[in-house]
């Protein structure tokens, strides 16, 4: 199988060559199958500071790549703007796109992708055909098994030019406030709505502070306003990958649990045994969670 | 102002036990409580909330919201209770698979889009077949609109006809003016939940009719093969008295080692 990639770095403004250089690590490395014969990269740069997402010329130009060779496979890298430009670009060439990708895998009757489905209660594989477009989950882990392995690449450098003519146009940027350092934080707490009220949430941030690690929750909680949605953990919010992660109060929804699929040591505390957290947990203890954080404190 | 909402209705899967799951293909969801897709429950509010702001205005929005596959009538005529002018539902016929019965060929949608011809569609980002994240790309591609992703907050602009978007990206909130007509994906809206109405507008609500329309999809049969998640293995417990267990998890957390 031939794959084409498109590496772009669009949001910022500027060129950031460690960024393009990451997403293309990132992909080589996924695609890191003895049967995947040759990889042309496509990698786009800009030609002066603009919001460069919505611009026509991207998708042209991406659209032009993809053409030269259409019965290539097209990867993204699933950040924001893979997942933009991936989306749009195969509604326009009509190809079907493959979303949130967690593997690649060979089989007896052809190659398969893996995503999770149902809010990550199951794993699907789907047939990948020639031609289609597939655009990576950022949780996606990989072997490193073949490391060393370098596939052959060729690489096209392309520098984008502003067009002016897009309805949309950014007026302000603002960093998330509360983002942490949740996604390669060591250790992390987690609470759920099994602490019941706010006031109980708190207990665990204070508690987190006090160990000086990081803090974390399930979507319910931030749907309830107990803590901001830059703190979820799961297929909405951050994927984990650090040593120790605690989760209290937390029943083990899917959609959490998949934000989960990194740590090392994963430790439960749940009022219920039969609660689905501790079918991943390596440590289990089951006890008011609530009493914990207090003692902890 | 027209806004139209596209959004599913799924069962609540956080409510369906491990053993269920390993029927694959012959699940049977019949009897699990049925909501709104978790984001199209906020891009349904995040409409409503956009509607409240222009009649503050004195500007008359029309709100419609479209759905296909399940339907529980529970849901689709509260939506007129809580400020929904028009609710469709999508006849696709009988499903038959657990996967047809789940997922939306969103395809089916495009008349009804045409026909309605609105100034702002929204959708969760979510919504349409199997977790695809593709029924925003699809109908901006196919209406010929612009589109934008995980938007969180729309309000009106300062002159007419334009929208200020703010989209939550990687790392950041991007607050983007823009023209309509166009598409909204839906992320983490900063209004997630569907709003509380009063038991008066539940009860006139009922009386309200969900608008049918019949089509005959095309094929939405998927060549899916489902494996389900495996687990990490034998849990460990801890037991003993409160102070006990916190010293044993902190000695847990500190140490970091996997097997101690």
């Amino acid at each position: 199988m031939n794959v084409n990639i498109i590496i772009s770095d669009l949001l910022e403004g500027e060129d950031r060559p460690e960024i393009l250089q990451q997403k293309q690590k990132h992909l080589l490395t996924f695609l890191n199958h003895p049967e995947i014969e040759k990889i042309h990269c496509l990698i786009l740069h800009q030609s002066e500071e603009n919001d460069w997402l919505f611009e026509a010329d991207v998708l042209e130009k991406i659209a032009d790549f993809i053409q030269q060779r259409p019965e290539d496979v097209t990867v993204f890298y699933g950040d924001y703007e893979g997942m933009y430009l991936g989306s749009s670009v195969s509604v326009s060439l009509r190809k079907n796109c493959h979303t949130d990708v967690t593997g690649v895998e060979k089989w007896e009757e052809g190659w398969k992708i893996k995503k999770r489905i149902f809010s990550a209660h199951m794993d699907g594989y789907f047939s990948l055909k020639k031609g289609e477009v597939v655009i990576l989950s950022p949780m996606a882990s990989f072997s490193t098994e073949n490391e060393n392995r370098i596939p052959s690449i060729d690489r096209t450098d392309r520098t984008l030019t502003k067009q002016g003519k897009n309805q949309t146009k950014q007026i302000e940027r603002r960093k998330k406030e509360n983002r942490s350092n949740l996604s390669s934080a060591e250790i992390v707490l987690i609470g759920g709505k099994g602490l019941k009220t706010r006031e109980n949430f708190q207990k665990l941030v204070c508690l987190a502070e006090k160990m000086g690690v990081e803090w974390g929750c399930s979507r319910a909680v931030a749907l309830s306003g107990w803590a901001p949605y830059e703190r979820v953990v799961g297929i909405s919010g951050e994927t984990l990958h650090g040593e120790t992660c605690v989760t209290f109060g937390v029943s083990g929804a899917a959609p959490l649990v998949a934000g989960l699929e990194g740590i090392q040591k994963l430790i439960a505390v749940n009022t219920d045994k039969k609660a689905p957290i501790f079918s991943y947990a390596d440590y289990g203890i089951e006890g008011d969670a609530i009493a914990l954080i207090e003692e902890l404190l | 102002m027209k806004i139209l909402v596209y959004f599913n209705i799924t069962s609540d899967y956080d409510y369906v036990l491990d053993k269920e799951w390993e029927e694959k293909e012959n699940l049977d969801l019949a009897f699990v409580k049925k909501i709104y897709g978790c984001f199209d429950e906020g891009a349904l509010e995040t409409a409503l909330r956009l509607k409240d702001e222009y009649k503050e205005k004195n500007i008359p929005v029309f709100l419609t919201a479209v759905t296909a596959g399940l339907r529980t009538s529970a849901l689709m005529t509260g939506l007129y209770g809580a400020g929904f002018d028009e609710v469709i539902y999508v006849d696709t016929g009988e499903e038959k698979t657990f996967v047809q019965k789940e997922t939306v060929p969103y395809s089916v949608l495009m008349p009804i889009l045409k026909e309605k011809n609105p100034d702002i569609i929204l959708t969760g980002r979510m919504s349409g077949g199997l977790d695809e994240r593709m029924a925003a790309p699809e109908f901006a591609g196919k209406l010929g609109m612009p589109w934008l992703m995980d938007g969180v907050e729309l309000h009106p602009g300062k002159q007419e006809g334009e929208i200020l978007v703010l989209c939550e990206q990687d790392s950041e909130y991007i607050l983007y003016r823009q023209k309509i007509p166009f598409v909204c994906s839906i992320g983490n809206a900063s209004h997630g939940v569907l709003r509380m109405f009063s038991l008066k507008a539940r009860m006139e609500a009922k009386k309200k009719k969900i608008t049918e329309v019949a089509v005959s999809p095309e094929s939405a049969d998927s060549d899916v093969i489902f494996q389900t998640k495996e687990k990490k293995g034998v849990c460990q417990w801890m037991t003993g008295e409160k102070k006990e267990l916190a010293k044993q998890l902190k000695h847990l957390i500190r140490r970091g080692q996997k097997e101690e």
